[in-house]
């Protein structure tokens, strides 16, 4: 591991260790928006993955299928 | 959350579940960095039922649906979040119940699993998921090892914790 990489990896590793220090119901809040996050991830993916018939993969054509 | 919280409580303060306790990567959350999921689970026990026995959760769902909120198949939608009610089947969640840590949440009462029973929970479960959680919590540092020794053994999970350690936990602890 180089030396640029192993910042980075020291750098997250003390990111999670500040994560998880924060009080519960902070940590709460940010779930939530994790939450909400995977979620609109998860609609756009399955736009894009499941086009119509005569439909394109960029979520427009198959918002219009359903 | 609180308000998903606060209906969990009332719950066992009415009387309708003997005790609960948050797991998963909820109740994870508490000890770890926070772990993106999409659903709450709680872990509940009904007095006098025994481990393994078959109990119905109907009860919780139709006092959730009388307080207005919402069914969505096997979730009850609380404060926005999915909450799924998991009646424990054994004597482990018995006991992560039983041994759940007490703790509020913006003047809430909750309870959430001892990080070591999250641990053996998961071990039990053992799903690619599950073991990746087992691995956090042993970075973060965060497990009593004497005390998830003796939840193992209790449980008859030991073999399966060496399994998870001669796989992923390396010579300098993880």
């Amino acid at each position: 591991m180089n030396e640029q990489m192993r910042q980075m990896v020291a750098s997250k590793q003390a990111e999670r260790e500040r994560l998880a220090r924060l009080p519960f119901a902070e940590k709460l809040v940010l779930l939530g928006r994790l939450r909400e996050r995977t979620l609109a991830m998860k609609g756009s993916a399955a736009r894009g993955r499941i086009p119509p018939k005569g439909g394109t993969t960029n979520g427009v054509g198959a918002r219009a299928g359903r | 959350m609180k308000e998903a919280l606060l209906a969990i409580e009332e719950l066992r303060e009415s009387g309708i579940v003997g005790g609960y306790a948050i797991g998963g990567a909820v109740g994870a959350t508490y000890y770890l960095e926070p772990v993106a999921t999409l659903d709450v689970d709680v872990f509940v026990a009904f007095e006098g039922a025994g481990a393994g026995e078959l109990v119905s959760l109907s009860p919780i769902y139709r006092h959730l649906e009388g307080k207005g909120f919402e069914l969505r198949g096997e979730y009850v939608v609380m404060g926005g979040w999915p909450v799924q009610f998991l009646s424990v089947g054994d004597a482990l969640g018995e006991e992560a119940i039983a041994e759940a840590v007490e703790v509020e949440v913006e003047g809430v009462r909750t309870r959430v699993m001892s990080a070591e029973h999250l641990v053996a929970l998961a071990l039990q479960a053992g799903r690619g998921k599950d073991l990746a959680r087992v691995v956090q919590f042993v970075e973060a540092g965060v497990l009593d090892m004497g005390r998830l020794q003796s939840i193992l053994e209790r449980h008859g999970l030991t073999a399966a914790w060496d399994r998870f350690a001669r796989r992923f936990l390396t010579e300098d602890g993880a």
